[in-house]
């Protein structure tokens, strides 16, 4: 009974991103936070070449990490999500999970996936799309479905590389983000520095 | 342009000091190399880099994190090899859409056989390295 309460109170946050935008670095800087705040936190990241990266620098790091290697959760590798999330509620049971999709999943395909998910309920679940002001014009030229996709899926936009990118660039970010996002959910960030507390609310709501 | 298909290369490198390299350094090597190889990859038609990402560790437990985006910013850098270990071990992800692996296999041997990348430091491929049929996006 007193384990089943500790569960009962997990939190997901899924960090949602074309490659390149961005998504790790976010996660990195969440996973110290929380980390910090003496919260248990788990890490699942999913790359799509065969030899992780990304794991081995949280590992390093000093993170509980599992890793989904060699495929996109969202098609070829979607049978092993659920499955790893329940690992991770019983190996680590931990209070905040962070799920990295790989940066070429779409978003809907996961959401519908973890449809079917019938592990201990969530106390919350977050979907935080970060794309790259940089590339974003370019990108909505090549690959707009996705990119629009994972706009559409999330609870809020990061507009990260605030500070690469031009005036004219984070404009224009933030005026298509606006399409697709409420003004008061999108936030220009510089993922690679410290996040603003009114972000991290968003974010981390029930974090102190 | 129409959609591009992504190919990822996933490809294991050993850097080692060649014996008349008395001035090296593998972190300017490596992110030398990566940028070198962005701008390859966009000079292939219709191409995009997603990300190319790498992961180099040495005997002593440091490390350094690469990552390039585009061919016009530079790489980003966490990390740092610290010391003058004799090898380093590199994972490079490389995910290209509209490149296929077998050409992107083939841009990585001229950078490795390429005198002015590997002026002091000598780069090899070591197995398995990984190629893998994908098509997401």
């Amino acid at each position: 009974m007193s384990l089943n309460f500790f569960w009962v109170i997990m939190h997901l946050l899924i960090i949602t991103g074309f490659l390149g935008s961005g998504k790790t670095t976010l996660l990195l800087r969440l996973a110290e936070l929380a980390q910090k705040q003496e919260k248990k936190v788990a890490i699942l990241v999913n790359e799509v070449g065969e030899i992780g990266i990304d794991n081995q620098i949280m590992k390093q790091l000093g993170f509980n990490v599992s890793e989904l290697l060699g495929g996109c959760i969202c098609c070829s590798l979607a049978g092993d999500v659920i499955g790893t999330l329940e690992r991770v509620q019983k190996k680590y049971q931990p209070d905040f999970v962070l799920l990295e999709p790989s940066g070429a999943a779409d978003p809907r395909n996961l959401m519908n996936i973890l449809a079917a998910y019938k592990g201990i309920p969530f106390k919350s679940l977050i979907k935080a799309a970060i794309i790259d002001s940089v590339r974003l014009d370019m990108l909505m030229k090549v690959i707009s479905p996705l990119i629009i996709t994972t706009m559409e899926q999330a609870d809020l936009i990061l507009i990260n590389k605030a500070d690469e990118a031009s005036s004219k660039e984070l404009d224009k970010a933030y005026n298509i983000a606006l399409k697709y996002m409420p003004s008061n959910k999108i936030f220009k960030i510089c993922a690679h520095d410290e996040i603003e507390p009114d972000i991290i609310r968003e974010l981390l709501p029930w974090i102190v | 342009m129409d959609s591009l298909n992504l190919e990822p290369y996933t490809v294991k490198l050993r850097l080692s000091r060649q014996e008349n390299g008395s001035k090296y350094s593998y972190n300017k090597t490596i992110t030398f190399f990566t940028e070198h190889l962005a701008q390859l990859c966009m000079l292939e038609k219709d191409s995009l880099i997603g990300h190319i990402k790498g992961f180099a560790t040495d005997s002593e437990g440091s490390w350094l994190r690469v990552s390039v985006t585009d061919e016009k910013h530079p790489a980003h850098l966490e990390g740092r090899i610290s010391g003058k270990p004799e090898y380093v071990n590199l994972i490079l992800n490389i995910n290209v859409l509209g490149v296929p692996a077998d050409r992107i296999k083939t841009l990585l041997n001229d950078l490795i056989n390429n005198p002015v990348i590997c002026n002091s430091v000598s780069i090899v491929m070591i197995p398995p390295e990984g190629k893998k049929e994908f098509v997401c996006i």
